[in-house]
């Protein structure tokens, strides 16, 4: 008896705080989105290395939007551009840099970026930056419906997935398994890249404009400077997002440039949790699955859908993270942070 | 931060996951087809025709006894108009076995596909899309296309204009501002000058008016247009937008200042929309009139099967080109006993039958369809319920139009 009750309070001292707990979950959701190539078959397979791509991409938006204070609805638009530089650079032949034309993409959308940022940012901000934005993806939209050596509205398909050539080794990423593998490093590399400069010296400076502006540029803060990196990096994140996914999908089309494009890592935000870094990607995670629950559906799908998404952001308002954190404080009381 | 304990908990997780059985299933029971088209947003319309067409022609099939004794099973997804979605739909329908896919209609989501086919060992019927580029730069042994493309469809099409109505010798064009309403109107003005010349005659071709595509407000254009001096009209506008255009040109009595309207392929869904207000008279290409198919019991059994499903007695040409998609494969199972793309490629290049739209073959060398053309002149009746009437219809042998061969080569 006084031997069980003694393993009882060694259990309690011993007992996964709250977020140890999601880091368990977390661990566990890790392997499982890695092992899937053993799991399921090709479509499903698909559907979450495409969901990955887009949480990478929502992460970046996030950054501009919960950290910076600033709302884009244009950033289909610099995913696209990313799109597009890969898809070119592939059907060119360049595949075995592929390396490269991802910065190459990236680098481009921060450049686009910089140059909408550099002259928005300064006379807009709010509801004017969110239209402006949201212009310019459409208007890069009909310029490629227009531009026939980019495909017109049917886009650029046939895109190869490459071979990359280091010095010592190649990496085949011909097949499906092996390019999502590589949609997974390339997550873990953005997501780390995402949270070191959320959490980093940047993030804090961006947290405390988006808090109070006068405040912030009193204490010193360049107000303008920071929110332009801002709206750099997230530009930067969706076209290297827009890069990957382009030999993912092996076709890329006038439409990524797109209100749905644009208008996905708002919502997946919403769904799974404003001001939380990892509330994107759960959102993205959690749309997949009831798209893909409801595939079946026809014709009430997005009804289903559209409905559990307006009950969510409703009913829980922290979304999908903030309510999980607030039931697992309600079942088990008094295991936070030790 | 993580220690070992976590990562344990962790794959204990997922070996729980492991356990969930695969969804790879094998082809048996029956003969399973898969069919993808755009069942949400915008381009719905067209597909439910698709559905419709193609759930028809199982219903017929498997009422006869199914193909060699099997029936067959189709399974629809939804494309939503997106290569994304259609390629998740495909990888889907393929990893769970399905060997035999019908899909369309727009060509990015078919374009999306089409580089998977061979690989996976996939025999595909595109139904309906008429971009070039699906039987020539983008063209896989493993896809017959049963559409209409430009240069036949239009190049025919103005090839018949041409020759019917020699004494219209000033043409005005209007269309989107797209590029694949671009193409079909210069397929158009080709086959009308190359028969106008061939005939000793010299047309004058107006450059065309662009209007807005997704537009609301075409009035600017009727008028740019109805002052243009021409004696023929191409009209070249998609969906709701050529019906709001018919709805304000009437305003501008379009069908008076013009002795010959042509639409480039909205046919009778105009004359439903407009009803009453029909213009007078115009052409329009059609891939299935019903009404005209004489001695064609395949199109009569699928139109009186449409209208009991809809009660609608004018289908959209949609239903029975997909109709005609699903008779091919299990025309070439039937032929072949088998359904290894390796036994239908051939078996299907060589196939001529009796569909509802007409005779259906294909060009051996790119796949491309081969059947009949068919142009409708139809208008306002003050005889019939409906307010309009179809006056006459023309048929003809598409293969003569056919652009060159040029499988895996731009045109």
């Amino acid at each position: 008896m006084s031997s069980s009750v003694a393993e009882r309070h060694s259990g309690r001292e011993q007992a996964l705080t709250l977020s140890q707990i999601n880091r368990v979950l977390f661990v566990a959701a890790a392997v499982i989105i890695a092992a899937m190539p053993y799991l399921t078959n090709s479509g499903l397979l698909y559907l979450v290395g495409t969901t990955l791509i887009l949480a990478v991409y929502s992460v970046g938006w996030n950054f501009l939007f919960s950290w910076a204070g600033l709302a884009s609805f244009g950033s289909g638009g610099l995913f696209c551009i990313g799109a597009y530089v890969s898809a070119v650079a592939l059907r060119a032949g360049w595949e075995q840099y592929f390396l490269l034309v991802i910065v190459v993409a990236t680098l481009a959308g921060a450049a686009v970026a910089f140059l909408v940022g550099f002259v928005a940012l300064r006379r807009t901000s709010g509801i004017f930056l969110a239209i402006l934005t949201l212009s310019l993806a459409e208007l890069l939209r009909h310029t490629l419906m227009h531009t026939r050596w980019l495909g017109s509205e049917d886009g650029l398909p046939n895109i190869t997935r490459p071979t990359v050539s280091f010095i010592f080794f190649e990496l085949n990423l011909k097949s499906g398994p092996a390019y999502y593998w590589f949609i997974c490093a390339f997550a873990v590399v953005m997501l780390g890249i995402c949270w070191w400069l959320s959490h980093g010296p940047l993030g804090r400076r961006l947290q405390a404009v988006r808090y109070d502006i006068e405040r912030a540029s009193f204490v010193g803060i360049d107000v303008h400077r920071n929110r332009l990196l801002a709206f750099v990096i997230s530009g930067a994140v969706a076209a290297c997002a827009g890069a990957v996914y382009a030999p993912w999908a092996q076709i890329v089309t006038p439409e990524l440039s797109g209100m749905i494009r644009s208008t996905q890592p708002i919502l997946f935000t919403l769904l799974g949790g404003l001001h939380s870094f990892w509330g994107p990607v759960v959102g993205a995670f959690a749309f997949m699955g009831i798209d893909y629950a409801t595939r079946t559906l026809i014709g009430i799908q997005e009804i289903i859908t559209g409905g559990i998404l307006l009950g969510v952001i409703l009913v829980f308002r922290g979304g999908i993270v903030g309510s999980w954190n607030a039931l697992l404080a309600r079942i088990f009381p008094g295991r936070g942070e030790q | 931060m993580l220690n070992r304990r976590h990562i344990l908990l962790g794959s204990a997780a997922t070996v729980g996951a492991l356990s969930v059985p695969a969804v790879l299933r094998a082809q048996s029971g029956p003969i399973r087809i898969g069919l993808i088209t755009t069942l949400s947003g915008p381009g719905q319309v067209y597909g439910q025709y698709i559905k419709d067409g193609a759930e028809l022609s199982v219903a017929r099939i498997n009422s006869e006894g199914g193909v060699n004794g099997q029936q067959i099973e189709l399974v629809v997804r939804d494309d939503k108009n997106s290569p994304d979605s259609a390629l998740a739909a495909y990888r889907e329908l393929t990893g769970s076995g399905i060997k035999l896919i019908a899909q369309g209609t727009f060509t990015a989501n078919v374009l999306a596909t089409l580089p998977l086919l061979k690989d996976d060992g996939v025999t595909s019927l595109v139904v309906g899309s008429s971009a070039l580029s699906v039987t020539h730069e983008n063209f896989t042994p493993n896809m017959f296309r049963l559409g209409y493309s430009a240069p036949m469809c239009f190049g025919g099409y103005g090839h018949l204009m041409a020759e019917r109505f020699p004494e219209i010798n000033k043409w005005a064009l209007v269309r989107s501002d797209v590029q694949a309403l671009a193409d079909i109107t210069n397929y158009f003005a080709s086959g009308l000058v190359k028969k106008a010349e061939a005939d000793g005659r010299k047309l004058e071709l107006q450059e065309p008016i662009l209007v807005p595509y997704n537009g609301a407000d075409f009035r600017n254009q009727i008028s740019q247009v109805s002052n243009s001096g021409a004696d023929g009209l191409f009209n070249c506008l998609q969906g709701a937008d050529a019906i709001s255009y018919y709805k304000q040109a009437r305003s501008f009595q379009l069908d008076k200042r013009f002795k010959l309207l042509c639409d480039s392929a909205n046919e009778l869904t105009v004359a439903k929309a407009l009803g009453k207000n029909m213009l007078e008279s115009t052409w329009s290409w059609t891939a299935w009139y019903p009404q005209a198919m004489k001695d064609n019991p395949s199109s009569d059994a699928l139109h009186k099967a449409y209208t009991e499903l809809r009660n609608d007695p004018y289908p959209n040409w949609y239903v029975g080109v997909s109709h005609d998609c699903i008779a091919t494969i299990a025309e070439g199972i039937k032929a072949t006993q088998s359904i290894e793309a390796a036994d239908l490629i051939p078996a299907i290049e060589n196939l001529s039958f009796q569909g509802a739209t007409g005779n259906v073959t294909f060009r051996k060398e790119d796949h491309a369809f081969a059947g009949d053309l068919t142009y409708i002149r139809f208008g306002r009746s003050d005889t019939t319920e409906t307010g309009w009437e179809v006056f006459e219809t023309v048929h003809m042998a598409g293969a003569e139009f056919l652009e060159p061969a040029t499988p895996g080569q731009k045109l």
